[in-house]
């Protein structure tokens, strides 16, 4: 069919695993025995073959529009499983439709990635997962939050960058966290969520084998989500590498959407077959039809028993379609429109709308129920994201390090973080330590060396001095002083246009006598007929201080 | 020359180091098993940290901190305290005695096995501890040391090593985007006390991309701290210093250190992350360096005390955050200020150095700050051109003159 030539793949030995008996094309399809580990038993129903590749509607050329395949092919859903997974994806559609409205408003700002369209897969792997499983995403992680359990409130204050934020609002739509949920990012860079993915799995496999503490259920899974982009990026095969190496519990969940930006997975990558990489590793790799949540279930189960028994990873190739750009910053210019039209009728809700109802799981009305409830939810979650106060200052180097000793010892010997003050500063700390505004000025105020004299203090003096210079030349005090008072001052703030008063304000009183050489100069500048006292001499300024020179000598 | 970097350390040890106001809390190895946070941090003037644990006062008092010479002892007992050994030993002897305290720690880089570390700091451990735990890791640096960082925050505490620091440019990546900042924008929900090491720094002829100094690279990095090692003592010290922090800590060690020998305490210690160290008090010049160049700087302090100047000699040892106070204190003594490092001389832990110096102490300073670094080359094969790349004595005596002038 296919409007767009892009997608078929000419590949005689792909075929459709429909039928039971036919032999499937991996080559590595058995799994070996678990290692003393029971098998999960997560799903009453299991299927009997081992893992292989399912073909999508789009690979084997069949065109199914909207359509489900026969319900044979679907693992069966209770009535509450399917509640939950149609809850779960018009939570995250919803919210994200929100998002997109919230942006526009000027509510938030910057990088904002929507994850329309691909709730089957967020839906389908996560909802199967325990709480003690990790989650790693991309920047697209609104929805894995969700799935995962991060309440809506949480999530929306984070993307408005409040302190109520899941990440108190130091994340931002790129960087979900959440350590009771055990979601693990939310990463900007592509790529670099799966190594992270990786030490998850590690962890997990290290505490069962070293510290021996186990779960009768079967190991921690982790599960790493990412796109097709990342398929083409150096970490994404270094990691499929370890984890088949050492047999690591992780899930490799590929969200092909076809697109990165603006650039095509057919003119990255050599082979676009993505699943087909599982194998060149040595594990299991799958492609599924990721807009219909109940085959990614089929398959997820499978991939997460594996994982949990101990058997090792699995890549999971999950064809999938975003219905928007790929931020809200894209045009989305470039996708053919009848393209979008193909996969917007594949709408994963809508399909599963559908099913539920052709198969009486629930009624019509129900699904309103459950529609009006997740409005709500988010018009709540929207409420309290607008009434949540921003971070406030001093929150700005809470977070810098785990343990703030890292700061650093002051140059009075505490540790910086030992001042209370510390964190009502910048991060400026290898320059100054003492801010009295806000953080503009990163230069100490200029000291010196000898203990400073306040303006008030130094004025008194003068006028004390002047006062004795009078007494002298009133002939009531005999006293030859003799002495040279040379006061310093700080070089003015030329800036704030105050001549009298500086930064620090503080001044230096500096007293010495005169000597020989400067009598005869304090002689000759004297006015004529002026038998002594107090007399200004000059003044200037030297390597920006500026010193007035006074003379208080009575001179005969 | 690792001889002559033996002497230069023995040297640097002399015996008017050992100030007997000095002292150090220690609890013998064997108490420790099992016994958790029972370590006092000391501080370089003596002061103690009770951060672990208050109760645990009484211990043994131990007169010298530093190390002192072997040949020259002055007292006349057959046993003198301590065991001697290489630096590269006592990095192995302090991971052991983490590992062995704390089941979390685990170390994966390559061939830090089974083959035992590139340079030996991890030969035994694999046997001791399992392949798991002494992880043998392809050679994919930026994912093994992001698989580090998943590890570190879901509750591992994992040692990383680069083979050659220069390898970590690979990682950088990781190491920027993760180690530093996940901390932050996860809003402090994860921690990641991961160790990152390795050695660097110009080694013997080994060509310009083995002879990397990445401490000036990673220096911007916000919510990384780093550290160098100098002598073995330090080594040990500051090895388990940064596998208990909390923080994500880079610990540079230099190739040509490895081999260098000293007494190093039978007891337990762990130094501080942020001091500096004092190598050698004087009074007319502040001489600070770190890592392989302190040996330069005893060398020529040899030359120098010959020729009547007396020098204060720190070792910053923390790269990142510099502890202001020692440094300050030496300042305000002897208002001259040589830096002398082997980073390059553009964006180095230098130019970070003086400006901190200038913005805090400016006041005190009676000479420029002078900042002898390496030269803004890529490091030739030639040992002829090897040799002028680096701070060599004669220029660190050439300096000094110049600056007490």
């Amino acid at each position: 069919m296919s409007a767009f030539a892009a997608v078929r793949i000419p590949s005689p030995t792909l075929v459709g695993a429909r039928s039971a008996g036919e032999k499937p094309y991996a080559p590595f399809v058995s799994c070996p025995a678990a290692h003393g580990l029971h098998r999960t038993h997560l799903r009453s129903t299991r299927l009997g073959r081992p893992l292989l590749a399912v073909s999508s509607d789009v690979l084997s050329g069949q065109k199914s529009l909207g359509s489900n395949s026969s319900p044979s092919h679907h693992a069966v859903v209770s009535r509450e499983e399917a509640l939950v997974l149609y809850e779960d994806m018009l939570l995250g559609r919803v919210f994200e439709d929100m998002c997109a409205q919230m942006y526009y408003r000027g509510k938030m700002f910057g990088f904002v990635h929507l994850y329309n369209g691909q709730e089957a897969i967020s839906t389908g792997f996560i909802k199967l997962l325990e709480t003690r499983d990790s989650v790693v995403s991309t920047y697209r992680d609104h929805v894995h939050a969700l799935s995962k359990g991060v309440p809506a409130r949480a999530v929306m204050a984070e993307l408005f960058g409040k302190a109520t934020g899941c990440c108190r609002g130091q994340g931002g739509s790129m960087h979900m966290f959440s350590a009771p949920h055990n979601l693990l990012g939310g990463f900007a860079f592509i790529g670099e969520g799966i190594p992270v993915a990786t030490g998850a799995a590690f962890s997990s496999k290290y505490r069962h084998e070293v510290l021996k503490e186990s779960n009768p259920n079967g190991l921690d899974v982790t599960v790493a989500f990412f796109g097709d982009g990342t398929c083409n990026n150096g970490q994404f095969f270094e990691c499929l590498n370890m984890a088949q190496l050492w047999k690591l519990p992780i899930v490799f969940v590929v969200e092909n959407n076809l697109w990165a930006i603006g650039m095509s997975h057919l003119r990255a990558t050599s082979d676009p077959e993505i699943w087909k990489k599982g194998p060149a590793f040595g594990m299991p790799g799958v492609h599924v039809d990721g807009m219909d949540v109940l085959k990614v279930r089929e398959v997820a189960v499978e991939a997460i028993g594996r994982a949990r028994s101990g058997e090792g990873p699995t890549l999971v190739e999950c064809e999938t379609y975003r219905f928007r750009g790929h931020s809200l910053a894209d045009p989305d210019e470039l996708r053919n429109p009848d393209e979008k039209a193909h996969y917007a009728a594949r709408d994963p809700i809508i399909t599963l709308k559908k099913y539920i109802l052709e198969n009486s799981l629930a009624s019509e009305t129900e699904l309103k129920a459950i529609e009006k409830k997740i409005d709500e939810l988010i018009e709540d979650a929207v409420e309290f994201a607008d009434s949540s106060p921003p971070p406030p200052r001093s929150q700005l180097l809470e977070n810098v390090f785990a343990d703030p000793k890292g700061f650093g010892i002051g140059p009075d010997g505490k540790y910086r973080c030992e001042d209370p003050k510390f964190t009502e500063g910048t991060a400026q700390i290898g320059n100054s330590d003492s801010l009295e505004n806000d953080g503009l000025e990163a230069v100490k105020p200029v000291q010196f060396h000898s203990k400073p004299w306040p303006p008030p203090l130094l004025l008194l003096l003068l006028l004390l001095l002047q006062v004795v210079c009078l007494l002298c030349e009133a002939g009531l005090v005999d006293l030859d002083l003799g002495l040279l008072f040379l006061i310093l001052l700080p070089s003015p703030d030329e800036e704030r246009g105050d001549p009298l008063r500086s930064r620090s304000g503080h001044g230096v009183l500096v007293a010495r006598k005169v000597t020989e050489g400067e009598e005869e100069v304090l002689r000759a500048s004297r006015a004529d007929g002026e038998p002594g006292g107090f007399g200004f001499i000059g003044g200037g300024r030297s390597e920006g201080v500026r010193f007035c020179a006074f003379s208080s000598s009575r001179i005969r | 020359m690792a001889a002559a970097l033996q002497t230069a350390a023995l040297l640097s040890a002399s015996p008017n180091l050992i100030d007997p106001q000095r002292y150090r809390v220690g609890l013998s190895a064997r108490s420790l098993i099992g016994r958790r946070g029972s370590i006092f941090v000391v501080r370089s003037d003596g002061r103690t940290s009770g951060f672990f644990n208050a109760k645990s006062r009484s211990g043994n008092f131990i007169t010298n901190a530093v190390a002192t010479k072997a040949d020259a002892s002055t007292s006349s007992t057959a046993s003198k305290p301590g065991h001697e050994l290489l630096l590269f030993e006592a990095l192995r002897e302090g991971l052991e005695e983490e590992m062995d305290r704390d089941p979390h720690v685990c170390v994966m880089g390559e061939d830090v096995g089974h083959y035992g570390g590139s340079y030996k700091v991890t030969k035994g451990l694999a046997t001791k501890y399992g392949d798991l735990r002494v992880l043998d890791t392809p050679i994919a640096e930026n994912s093994f040391t992001g698989m580090g960082i998943g590890a570190a925050m879901t509750g591992l505490r994992p040692i990383v090593e680069g083979m050659n620091m220069g390898f970590l440019l690979l990682a950088f990546n990781q190491i920027s985007n993760n180690c530093g900042m996940l901390h932050y924008t996860s809003g402090g929900q994860f921690k990641i006390p991961i160790v990152i090491r390795g050695p660097g720094g110009v080694g013997r002829q080994l060509g310009a991309e083995h002879s990397q100094r990445l401490e000036s690279y990673f220096q911007s990095i916000p919510g990384l701290q780093m550290v160098a090692c100098s002598t073995p003592y330090n080594a040990k010290g500051l090895m388990k210093a940064a596998i208990r922090s909390e923080n994500p800590v880079v610990l540079f060690e230099h190739v040509l250190l490895y081999n260098l020998k000293e007494r190093i305490p039978d007891e337990e210690y762990v130094l501080c992350l942020e001091e500096a160290e004092m190598v050698r008090p004087g009074e007319h010049v502040t001489i600070l360096t770190y890592s392989r160049m302190r040996y330069h700087v005893m060398q020529a302090v040899k030359t120098l005390v010959n020729k009547g100047y007396d020098p204060e000699v720190i070792d910053i040892r923390s790269l990142k955050p510099f502890d202001l106070y020692t440094i300050g204190n030496s300042v305000k003594k002897t208002h001259r200020v040589l830096i002398v490092e082997e980073c390059m001389r553009t964006g180095g832990i230098g130019s970070s150095l003086r400006a901190a110096i200038i913005d805090n102490f400016w006041d005190y300073l009676d000479a420029p700050i002078m900042c002898l670094s390496s030269q803004d080359v890529p490091t030739p094969y030639a040992g002829t051109l090897e040799e002028w790349t680096v701070v060599q004595p004669a220029q660190i005596v050439a300096a000094v003159e110049q600056l007490c002038q």
